[in-house]
């Protein structure tokens, strides 16, 4: 019996210090930040979250991950980094009511199974700034899995997505509310992704994209799609209020969109080299 | 650039910042200011079948670009050169061809690499075993054992035939 309830004590501090998966090995709940790492095999979803004030959530994994998060409530940073392989669920770095930014950055590789996707996603609920960036491998075509690199903003606060590597999905950044967005590529994308339309009415319904790399804001703040590398189309769109821009120099295998519905301008620059 | 072109604010500008450009774009507005740096171009179209723009760039900026694609192209075309290559009577040369290109060939002074008049390049080549054909001082034609003279046809090698002079029929 004591040897029982000794194994049911160790059994709960573990999962204390590693909240849902025994392979992702995490510092005490209260430090700052709130890190934890894998450097093995994951094979469940694990998320890491820092709910003290303006505590910090850091989540690594140079190992094997079924799908890994970090998120924040109390206004901290969420990073969240892969430098090894994430096999299934995506990469997130998410800020909540607190605000904060989220920054989530892939240099391994991220594969869905199958159809479905893996996304790598940097979002902010409330406030703070949203960064993705991608110099390693996102999806996988050949299989019929086109997950994407997407930064995201809810509330305010800027997001911007680059991709130097390959997204099968695509290159996003959006913001719902103030701030601008930016995605740039310089790598490879081979999908579709489409700015969706929440919150403000276009002057009319207007498809931003398919596009490899997109660009848009919904309420305010400019729009910039960047493409110095191959992409199945480059789209930047504003749908109330705020310059439109794309600049390509790169390969647009899938057109261009520049859209500013809510008063702004839209700028198309065409670089030297651009195809 | 494959795909549609779409400017739509009550603004839109296209700036083209060096090379060449020939494309269309499509305004709903029907405004649409151009910025090319100076070069030289041309609006043509209406709202309806889009603008359609022209830009020649008249820098080197341009011609660098272009020089660099037309390497790469070079390059690919003289890789692929010996797939294309063609034996007399076999191929599109023709038994004239071949008598004509196996003359020039004899000429003294000819070198193995010239460009006849239907602009294809021929290419005289020393028979493997070393036995000339025609004497002189001027290269051959390789005569396999078929007695077949060999050329080789346009976007020919000219690595191959480094240092040899060409000359015109």
């Amino acid at each position: 019996m004591r040897r029982q309830c000794a194994g049911v004590l160790f059994f709960l501090a573990m999962l204390a210090s590693s909240p849902a998966s025994a392979q992702f090995m995490c510092t005490p709940p209260t430090s700052d930040p709130l890190t934890c790492t894998n450097s093995g095999n994951a094979p469940t979803l694990f998320t890491n979250t820092a709910t003290g004030t303006n505590q910090n959530a850091t989540t690594t994994n140079s190992g094997t991950a079924s799908g890994f998060a970090s998120q924040t409530t109390g206004g901290g940073v969420a990073t969240a980094t892969n430098s090894g392989s994430n096999i299934a669920n995506g990469i997130l770095a998410q800020t909540g009511a607190g605000g904060g930014n989220a920054t989530v950055t892939n240099t391994g590789n991220d594969t869905g199974i199958g159809h479905a996707f893996s996304d790598v996603v940097a979002l902010t609920l409330v406030s703070g700034d949203a960064m993705a960036s991608n110099s390693g491998t996102i999806g996988d075509a050949n299989a019929g899995n086109f997950s994407f690199l997407e930064a995201r903003t809810q509330g305010s606060g800027n997001a911007t997505a680059i991709n130097s590597g390959s997204s099968t999905g695509g290159v996003v950044a959006e913001t719902l509310g103030a701030g601008n967005a930016s995605a740039s590529n310089s790598g490879t994308t081979a999908g579709n992704v489409a700015a969706e339309t929440m919150g403000a009415m276009p002057r009319r319904p207007i498809q931003v994209g398919p596009a490899g790399v997109a660009a848009a804001t919904m309420a305010s703040g400019n729009a910039t799609a960047t493409n110095s590398g191959s992409a199945s189309g480059v789209a930047a769109a504003t749908f109330a209020g705020g310059n439109a821009t794309v600049i390509n120099s790169g390969t647009a295998n899938g057109g261009i969109t520049v859209a500013a519905l809510g008063g702004g301008s839209a700028t198309l620059t065409n670089i030297l080299g651009g195809r | 650039m494959i795909g549609p072109i779409v400017l739509e604010s009550s603004n839109n500008t296209v700036n083209f910042q060096g090379g060449n450009w020939l494309q269309t774009i499509d305004t709903s507005s029907g405004s649409l200011g151009i910025n090319t740096r100076g070069a030289p171009f041309v609006v043509a179209g209406s709202i309806i079948s889009g603008f359609q723009v022209a830009v020649l760039d008249p820098t080197t900026f341009a011609l660098a670009d272009r020089s660099l694609t037309n390497f790469t192209g070079e390059i690919s075309e003289n890789a692929a050169g010996p797939l294309r290559r063609h034996e007399c009577g076999r191929g599109r040369w023709g038994a004239g061809l071949c008598r004509r290109a196996e003359f020039s060939c004899r000429r003294p002074g000819a070198g193995g690499i010239f460009r006849h008049s239907l602009g294809s390049d021929v290419v005289c080549l020393r028979r493997a075993s070393g036995a000339r054909q025609g004497g002189g001082s001027g290269p051959v034609v390789t005569t396999p054992p078929s007695g077949e003279a060999t050329a080789m046809s346009d976007k020919s090698n000219s690595f191959a035939a480094t240092g040899s002079a060409r000359v015109s029929f």
